[in-house]
């Protein structure tokens, strides 16, 4: 009878343990961050870094302001957003295109099967000075770097999890009579749903790469231009600045589309 | 009875690289209107192909196959149930009929019928993941009948389940069809399955297969499977089907 009891007080406990859990680890990722940000402050203060090379959180602060009011931050941030913006687009639709094309012609896929490798492990960047040279230093060549970098992997993302389907799943509808295109939107594409936004996921951080090293290469404008200009004229407090606001910023683009792909799959 | 289908030296041969695999060699075999056929033999013998074969998936290489009927539609059920995730109940059992494109006001309401008459009017706006292991077979079953078969041919229909549900399903299928009036082929590796529900059972040998026996399943006081089981000849035609097989261990 004791043991009974017992064992029904664990059960319940249990439960709180997880949330007890789950609470310790989030103040021990907040204490990480205060602590490392009190200590750079601190260190900096003290002098024994130098606050010149390694900045400092208040004056990363000051500066963020400072650019608020006197530079032009937003359009910064709005440059490197839509740029963002444009190559993820452009890479989920021509991903997707391609994907489908690939699937639907075998002969094509396996055409493509070495050149895609061969691309896809090629370091995008190195093709930075061609594209400036070829396209222009404009924003066209720091979107199609991008487009560059994101597209190869979302092709080979959606096109495996389209070969990943089950195979009965076709014998089926093929029993019905379908057409290829009918097992396409019927089957094929609502059942890699998940697929293509995992590969959504992996193509906005892709994108922000892209487009960051293109910024580097070649832009007046942008996030990427802040931190290669603060590096040029050795302002390290805004090198550091352009870090920090990219980190925030790439952590809401990725939330977005997390909040997106927890909405579609509901 | 009429004829329904009838089957004429029906061979199938595979071509791979090193050499060509003798799968079906020779079967003729006629199925009467009304008829519950199973087909039974050890695994990889290729009834399973037989039934693909009639399905249209796969081509034969020889022989005839002549249906005995105007536009005849084959219904084809799959070991899983195959029902799509993103699709309610309703649509899951409606895709016959949209892959057809005959999804009329007549035949959806039918389908309608077909989902109350068996237990899932309610459950017609969830998803499958939300049914039973036998509610989407059941499912799966009305998404075959939507498209009113003249034959159903059933691929080892009940093997993804567990025991006592496949036994309870076994049997719902059974009645369901037998309400309907289907022709059903089924094939199986479950000889108490096959003869408790079939009225013939169809033996084949070893790949590459052929027929090595058919028996008229003669039952009394022949019910629903679960009791038909209990029948006295039941153990009778199981050792000698049992024998047939030939089974090395």
């Amino acid at each position: 009878m004791s043991i009974m009891i017992k064992s029904g007080k664990t059960s319940m406990s249990s439960f709180k343990k997880e949330k007890r859990f789950n609470l310790l680890v989030l103040i021990t990722q907040i204490s990480i961050i205060v602590i490392f940000l009190i200590l750079w402050e601190l260190l900096t203060r003290w002098q024994v870094l130098n606050s010149f090379i390694f900045s400092s959180p208040s004056l990363i602060l000051k500066t963020i302001k400072d650019l608020l009011i006197n530079g032009n931050l937003l359009n910064h941030i709005l440059t490197t957003f839509i740029e963002t913006a444009i190559a993820f687009i452009l890479g989920i639709v021509l991903g997707l295109i391609f994907a489908i094309i690939m699937y639907s012609f075998k002969f094509i896929a396996k055409v493509c099967d070495p050149f895609l490798t061969l691309i896809n492990s090629l370091p995008k960047v190195a093709l930075g000075p061609i594209l400036i040279i070829w396209i222009g230093a404009n924003t066209k060549s720091i979107i199609v770097m991008a487009l560059l970098i994101n597209l190869i992997v979302s092709i080979i993302t959606i096109y495996n999890g389209f070969l990943n389907i089950d195979n009965n799943k076709i014998r089926l509808l093929k029993s019905l009579g379908a057409t290829k295109g009918q097992i396409l939107r019927k089957l094929i594409i609502p059942a890699s749903l998940q697929t293509i936004l995992s590969s959504l996921k992996l193509n906005i951080s892709m994108s922000l790469i892209g487009v960051i090293m293109g910024e580097f290469l070649v832009s007046k404008e942008g996030l990427g231009y802040l931190i290669m200009y603060g590096t040029q004229v050795f302002n390290l407090n805004l090198v550091m600045s352009g870090i920090v606001l990219l980190l925030i910023f790439s952590y809401i683009l990725y939330k977005l589309i997390s909040l997106l792909e927890h909405k579609l799959l509901k | 009875m009429n004829n329904l289908v009838e089957i004429k030296d029906l061979a199938k041969t595979y071509h791979t690289k090193k050499e060509d695999v003798e799968a079906i060699c020779n079967i003729s075999l006629d199925i009467k209107e009304g008829e519950f056929i199973a087909i039974v033999g050890s695994s990889g013998c290729g009834k399973s192909t037989l039934l693909s074969i009639l399905a249209n998936l796969e081509d034969k290489s020889k022989g005839e196959i002549n249906f005995h009927k105007k536009d005849f539609v084959i219904g084809y059920m799959l070991q899983n149930d195959c029902l799509f995730d993103w699709l309610t109940i309703l649509d899951n059992a409606t895709l016959g009929l949209d892959i057809k494109k005959k999804k009329t006001k007549e035949n959806i309401d039918y389908v309608e019928r077909l989902l109350k008459t068996y237990d899932l009017e309610s459950f017609k706006d969830k998803y499958p993941k939300e049914l039973s292991g036998g509610m989407k077979q059941r499912t799966a079953l009305i998404r075959t009948l939507a498209i009113r078969p003249d034959i159903l041919l059933l691929d080892e229909p009940f093997s993804a389940l567990d025991y006592q549900t496949r036994l309870a399903v076994s049997d719902d299928v059974y009645k369901i069809i037998k309400k309907e009036h289907k022709t059903v082929i089924m094939v199986t590796h479950d000889l108490a399955e096959a003869i408790s529900l079939a009225d013939r059972v169809v033996v084949l040998s070893k790949r590459p297969c052929h027929i090595k026996k058919i028996y008229e399943i003669k039952l009394t006081n022949k019910s629903n499977p679960i009791e038909n089981r209990k029948a006295k000849e039941f153990s009778e035609y199981y050792d000698k089907i049992w024998q047939d097989l030939d089974v090395v261990i």
